[in-house]
């Protein structure tokens, strides 16, 4: 019976390791969606001068997440919006501080400096992106590691 | 688009002042003019008036005052939070507003053109008069259709009288119904034109494109476009030669100021405005109709 039970306290770690291990991963999928929104506002701006309002808009249709839902809310500013919807996001520090700068500005500047910023955001976020990846299978194994050894070391307690 | 569908670009302070103000005062602004850390300031009929925070008609010193943060926000407004997709209207000077109308703006302007930075907003709040034009349909129905100038200093009437214009010759008003082609560089014009009648309305195009545009695709017989100037003289006298009636304005007192214009002195010759309108403001706005000939 003591054996089940420290089998059951090990797997039960283990499985909140990769569960951990995931939001890593879930890290840097977030930094792969604002990448690609940045993109996909540059064309949108650049090309057809498309309001961000509907650019977002747009862009939501074809991606859902949480950050992009508080973006199209559609009633404020759209620096302000930017801002709320960076404060859900969970990457790192660092990434948050450059796109929150990046928001103050949002919308209101000319097309060559818009672009310019929104150009230099998503230099610093794709450096940001393929720091995250690389380190990402790492991140992930220790992760998982630490809570395997958490479960080990409560079971032998235990036992 | 009516007054209070301009207040939800504005700030929360200046609206609430403005819905203080008197009806019969609120309904006669024509231009409301916000600058940054200044008065604002109203324009009824030739004047210029101040309010404070009460809505009360006051001195230039306790006029009410926006500062930097209300006059972004409002900014932001106007722009629909997306200053870059105005860019080339800003090179031009304005705004244009979503549902018609447009914004002057005025401020630092930067090397590439446009503004680096902007400190005043002049918001012209479009009227539609339907009826204003009556006398000039009047003369039509008497003479026949002639091109006409309509002249007049700022913000005396001209817009609202072409729209008139434009309105009663497109849906047939006291004349038969005229296919109407409206050039419209800097959408004023077209704003509740849209759905007239014999209308095609090109917009945001610079003014003499437009009139060659219109001229050898839509076949107009008018075209009326607004606050005409030396560089449209080529394509105006370019269109009246292939038969269209055009009816524009102009910033002068009267067509004998244009004659010391340069390239503006053509317009007077050669028959392509047989007809002038003076339009003026002496204690209410003033029409006069006259044969060009008669005021050289």
């Amino acid at each position: 019976m003591n054996w089940i039970g420290a089998l059951l306290v090990v797997t039960a770690s283990y499985y909140c390791g990769v569960l951990v291990a995931e939001s890593e991963k879930k890290r840097l999928e977030e930094v792969e969606l604002i990448i690609s929104l940045l993109s996909y506002m540059r064309r949108r701006m650049s090309v057809e001068r498309m309001s961000l309002y509907r650019i977002f808009e747009s862009f939501r249709a074809q991606n859902e997440s949480e950050f992009l839902e508080i973006l199209t809310a559609n009633s404020g500013d759209a620096s302000l919006l930017w801002k709320e919807a960076v404060a859900l996001l969970s990457i790192d520090a660092d990434l948050k501080c450059e796109l929150l700068i990046f928001g103050e500005s949002l919308g209101k500047l000319p097309m060559t400096e818009q672009i310019k910023r929104l150009d230099s955001c998503t230099d610093v976020l794709i450096k940001g992106k393929d720091r995250l990846k690389s380190e990402l299978p790492a991140r992930q194994k220790s992760r998982r590691t630490v809570c395997l050894l958490f479960g080990l070391m409560t079971a032998i307690i235990l036992l | 688009m009516n007054k209070s569908s301009l207040f939800k670009y504005l700030p929360i302070s200046i609206t609430a002042a403005m819905n203080s103000l008197p009806e019969q005062l609120l309904d006669a602004i024509s231009e409301l003019r916000i600058r940054k850390n200044a008065p604002i300031s109203i324009t009824v009929g030739n004047k210029n008036l101040t309010f404070d925070a009460n809505g009360r008609i006051c001195d230039l010193t306790s006029g009410l005052r926006i500062g930097g943060e209300e006059f972004s926000e409002c900014l932001s407004r106007l722009t629909n939070s997306s200053l870059y997709a105005c860019d080339e209207y800003l090179k031009r000077g304005f705004i244009p507003l979503d549902d018609g109308g447009r914004v002057g703006v005025c401020g630092r302007g930067s090397p590439e053109g446009g503004f680096a930075e902007i400190f005043s907003l002049n918001i012209r709040f479009p009227r539609f008069l339907p009826d204003v034009a009556v006398g000039l349909i009047e003369k039509y129905r008497e003479i026949g259709l002639k091109g006409t100038l309509v002249c007049s200093p700022p913000a005396m009437g001209k817009t609202t009288f072409l729209k008139s214009t434009a309105f009663l010759l497109a849906s047939g008003k006291g004349i038969s119904a005229r296919r109407v082609g409206i050039a419209d560089e800097r959408m004023e014009l077209s704003s509740s034109l849209n759905e007239c009648g014999f209308v095609d309305i090109l917009t945001t195009r610079p003014k003499a494109e437009s009139i060659e545009l219109l001229t050898r695709t839509m076949s107009p017989e008018i075209i009326i476009c607004d606050e005409i100037s030396a560089d449209e003289v080529d394509a105006v006298i370019e269109a009246q030669s292939s038969g269209v009636v055009l009816i524009a304005s102009a910033h002068c007192k009267s067509p004998a100021e244009l004659e010391s214009r340069g390239r503006m002195k053509r317009l007077t010759q050669g028959g392509i405005f047989p007809l002038c309108v003076l339009l003026g403001y002496d204690d209410g706005y003033t029409c006069e109709i006259f044969e060009t000939e008669e005021l050289l």
